[in-house]
């Protein structure tokens, strides 16, 4: 156990960035407390569209919210739904990945069938056309990316599998009478984990951007919901004559966005080492 | 003066040393068996006269003298001209060893252009003959043909062509039949008999394969865990050698009408 | 040859078809019947592509045939599902042939021999490290392999393992694929020397695929030679050389290297080469390549005929 602990901890760039990362998540946390008591769902419109200054270090918008505020509030909506996503996509993906490449056959016809439906499609289009069905809101943003990013963990998960699905250890195991379960838990599932966590980690920035993307067209978070994505989209007006509406939740969309990618490269590095 | 002297050879990959102080002799003529079991270090010996010991490998001691000729000191343009000409080898499958995207008269051909300076059209046509000559019908059709469309017998006989084009007066095989069917493997060690019988060609097989060692060699050589634990000719070494190492591995071998277990 | 109360396995008519992409059929094993006795080995002998590894995995429901039926204790194992599937996985189990490729790497050893256990619910957790011990002495390894990893050991001591393994569930048969053909040959004495003790002492029946009709011979009682798919000849084991009458078992038998063999004898090739599986003519499957072949043999093709105590062959030149 010792020696897993120190792969990670001697890692620099995965102590920087999981600090980091931490750092943002306990930002999402508190908040309230961050906030200083502020409502960032209050404002009036007497203190719309204000300049940073000493009361409103952000700036306000143009509904008179405080922007401060409503980052920092952000930062719960965009990793609450980016690490469901994510967790939903892995879920889903490595599940059916792995059935697909274990039983073959129609099982595996029919799952890939669909993965390929999904990939024809171009993601964000049709992630617009979802939610567009269901109705605009951060769950069915979740559901319509969801819906198009699985394929490509499935994919990964079943080709994992594959290459071990036919050496003899594994037919070792059905001959001595290993169950179904036991051969997709004990067997199957070990060969892709490894794998698909390096892959969600990584994606925890671009699914981020994604969710944020959604927003931004008004198809994922509703106002008056502090989304760093939506807050964009409502500081798009007032680009060169209030650029701080647009500035600070960008900042904080790239920031979180570079932490989390630089930690999935740095968790690839310390698991999966000779990808270099 | 032999054809080949290996004199107190010690072959060492970094600091590890693993042969060592081997002595082997071969005439004109002749065929050897080199026989052992894993790590014995059998085909480290043999690559080591080809001057084909991979990474950290070296010839940390010891002489092989070819023809009169010192192989340790030979630079690379010299071992050009004598790898193919004097020496070839033979591998374990002939088919890994060629471009398998390639047909294999191209792979033929160009290995024919690097030894001499022909046109595509007269090494095309050596080729077909050197492959017929190794009893493959039909060498154009071979010659057509990627590896992949072969047998595994077709392959090393082509590989076996390939080896003979320059008539070497030395023929290393490291374990040429191992991957071979038994029928295939009787047809590939007669190939190998004939060449000696046909063109003079002196032979060393390697090969775990104590029958066929034993049918091919005119010596035998028995390595253990990077020695020379025994050698002598065959007769010497099947019915007359005292040494334990040999007689346990004469005793493991089965043998038709030979002991039962049940 | 055999007491016919002892006849454990009866495979009859099995064939096995593959369809290709082209639309052809390429029959891997066709119209086999074999018999397996209790605590006797039958060697199945034959040539890369001759369809006696496919013909096994029939045995250990690893594949289906596409006609014919293999009767174990009366029942058709090849139409067995589900409960009474598993329930017969114990009594009959397999040895593979490569010792580096037949463990989970991430699994010690004792996980390993036990998982069969485990699996039907024969020993508790807390009983794997003694049950390993127990398995492991049986086929002459030192107790404490069992917390070791497969890499950390030896081909042949993996080949242990792998019998240790498949003799965890007291089958009442065992399926051995070239089990020693990756082995040293002094390692591969002491492992036939343990399967054959193991099987007179458990009472085991064997039906062990092996290329090597010297080895074969040494420890068969019954061996069976296939030729692209098909049984030409089934005979004793012991002294085979001089009974085999068939002539690809002959030039099988012709084409081995021995070191007690006459080294003048000039080998006899056999010519020609062997027919595609896709495209078998439609008589005898060696007809191409027969020296005695007959016009009758190109037609018809033959069936295996008794015409000793556990000799048949099927050849027309002995049956008329």
């Amino acid at each position: 156990m010792d020696k897993k602990k120190n792969k990670f901890l001697s890692n620099k760039g995965f102590v920087l960035f999981g600090i980091l990362a931490l750092i943002i998540v306990l930002v999402a946390v508190f908040a309230p407390v961050l906030a200083g008591g502020i409502d960032p769902t209050a404002g009036s419109l007497a203190d719309a569209i204000m300049p940073p200054d000493a009361k409103h270090i952000f700036g306000t918008d143009k509904m008179g919210r405080d922007i401060y505020a409503r980052v920092l509030y952000g930062a719960r909506i965009s990793l609450a739904s980016t690490f469901a996503l994510v967790l939903v996509i892995f879920v889903i993906g490595t599940a059916l990945g792995v059935l697909s490449g274990y039983f073959g056959g129609w099982v595996d016809a029919v799952i890939m069938r669909l993965a390929d439906m999904m990939i024809a499609f171009p993601g964000l289009v049709l992630a617009i056309a979802v939610a567009g069905m269901l109705g605009a809101s951060m769950r069915n943003a979740i559901i319509a990316i969801a819906l198009v990013t699985w394929p490509k963990y499935a994919r990964m998960a079943r080709s994992l599998v594959l290459k071990v699905r036919h050496t003899d250890y594994v037919y070792a195991a059905i001959v001595t009478g290993s169950s179904t379960w036991r051969m997709l838990w004990k067997y199957m599932l070990p060969n892709t984990i490894t794998t698909l966590v390096i892959t969600a980690a990584t994606d925890i920035g671009s699914m981020m951007m994604e969710l944020a993307a959604l927003s931004f067209l008004g198809f994922g978070a509703q106002p008056p919901a502090p989304e760093w994505g939506s807050m964009l989209n409502e500081g798009r007006d007032f680009m060169q004559s209030a650029p701080w509406m647009m500035v600070y939740p960008g900042l904080a969309i790239f920031i979180t966005v570079v932490v989390f990618n630089m930690l999935g490269d740095n968790l690839r590095d310390i698991l999966d080492p000779r990808e270099e | 003066m032999s054809l080949l002297e290996i004199k107190n050879v010690d072959i060492s990959y970094g600091k590890n040393l693993t042969v060592k102080n081997c002595n082997l002799n071969l005439e004109k003529g002749e065929i050897c068996s080199i026989v052992g079991e894993s790590g014995s270090g059998k085909t480290t010996v043999i690559r080591a006269v080809m001057g084909l010991l991979p990474g950290a490998g070296r010839v940390s001691a010891g002489d092989i003298i070819y023809d009169g000729t010192d192989l340790l000191k030979l630079t690379r343009k010299q071992w050009r001209s004598l790898r193919g000409h004097d020496i070839s080898m033979i591998f374990q499958d002939s088919g890994a060893m060629m471009n398998q995207t390639r047909l294999i008269g191209d792979s033929y051909v160009e290995y024919i252009q690097t030894h001499e300076d022909i046109s595509k059209q007269d090494a095309w046509a050596k080729g077909i003959e050197m492959i017929e000559r190794m009893r493959l019908p039909d060498g154009d059709r071979i010659m057509r043909s990627y590896p992949f469309q072969l047998s595994g017998g077709q392959r090393q006989r082509v590989g076996i062509a390939m080896g003979m084009t320059y008539q070497p007066k030395l023929l290393l095989a490291d374990e040429p039949t191992s991957a071979l069917d038994v029928t295939t493997q009787a047809q590939i060690v007669r190939q190998f008999m004939e060449l000696r019988d046909e063109y003079g060609t002196s032979i060393i097989i390697v090969t775990h394969n104590l029958g066929v060692a034993a049918y091919m060699g005119d010596k035998i050589v028995v390595m253990k865990r990077g020695e020379v634990v025994d050698q002598g000719e065959r007769e010497y070494i099947l019915h007359r050698s005292t040494n334990p190492y040999t007689k346990l591995l004469l005793d493991a071998v089965p043998t038709l009408g030979g002991k039962r277990y049940v | 040859m055999f007491d016919e109360k002892d006849l454990l396995i009866d495979a009859r008519h099995v064939t096995r078809r593959f369809p290709t992409n082209d639309g052809r059929l390429l029959t891997a094993c066709d119209d086999i019947n074999l018999k397996f006795y209790k605590g006797k080995t039958l060697g199945l002998v034959g040539e890369s592509g001759c369809g006696k590894s496919t013909f096994m995995r029939f045995l250990v429901w690893l594949d289906s045939p596409t006609e014919g039926e293999i009767f174990f204790h009366g029942k058709d194992i090849t139409k067995m599902k589900g409960a009474e599937l598993h329930e017969n996985r114990q009594h009959i189990q397999m040895v593979f042939q490569d010792p580096s490729t037949s463990f989970n790497p991430k699994m010690k050893i004792k996980e390993i021999v036990c998982e069969p256990l485990l699996n039907f619910n024969r020993i508790s957790r807390s009983e794997v490290d003694a049950k390993a011990r127990e398995l492991l002495e049986l086929v002459e390894l030192p107790g404490d392999f069992a917390d070791r990893y497969p890499h950390n050991m030896s081909g042949g001591q993996r080949q242990r393992v792998a019998i240790a393994r498949a003799i965890a569930l007291e089958p009442e048969f065992i399926v051995m694929d070239e089990a020693t053909s990756a082995l040293d040959v002094s390692v591969q004495k002491t492992v036939i020397e343990l399967i054959t003790r193991l099987q007179r002492e458990k009472n085991i029946a064997i039906g062990f695929i092996c290329h090597d009709l010297g080895l074969i011979e040494s420890f068969a009682h019954q061996v069976a030679v296939m030729y692209l798919g098909n049984i030409v000849e089934v005979m004793p084991g012991e002294g085979l050389s001089d009974v085999c009458c068939h002539p690809y078992s002959r030039a099988l038998l012709a084409s081995v290297f021995d070191t007690k063999m006459d080294f003048t004898k000039k080998i006899e090739n056999i010519k020609g080469e062997p027919p595609s599986p896709l495209d078998l003519p439609p008589g005898c499957p060696f007809s191409n390549r027969c020296p005695n072949c007959t016009e009758r043999c190109m037609q018809e093709k033959p069936k295996l005929v008794e015409i000793g105590p556990g000799h048949e062959v099927a050849c027309h030149m002995f049956t008329k």
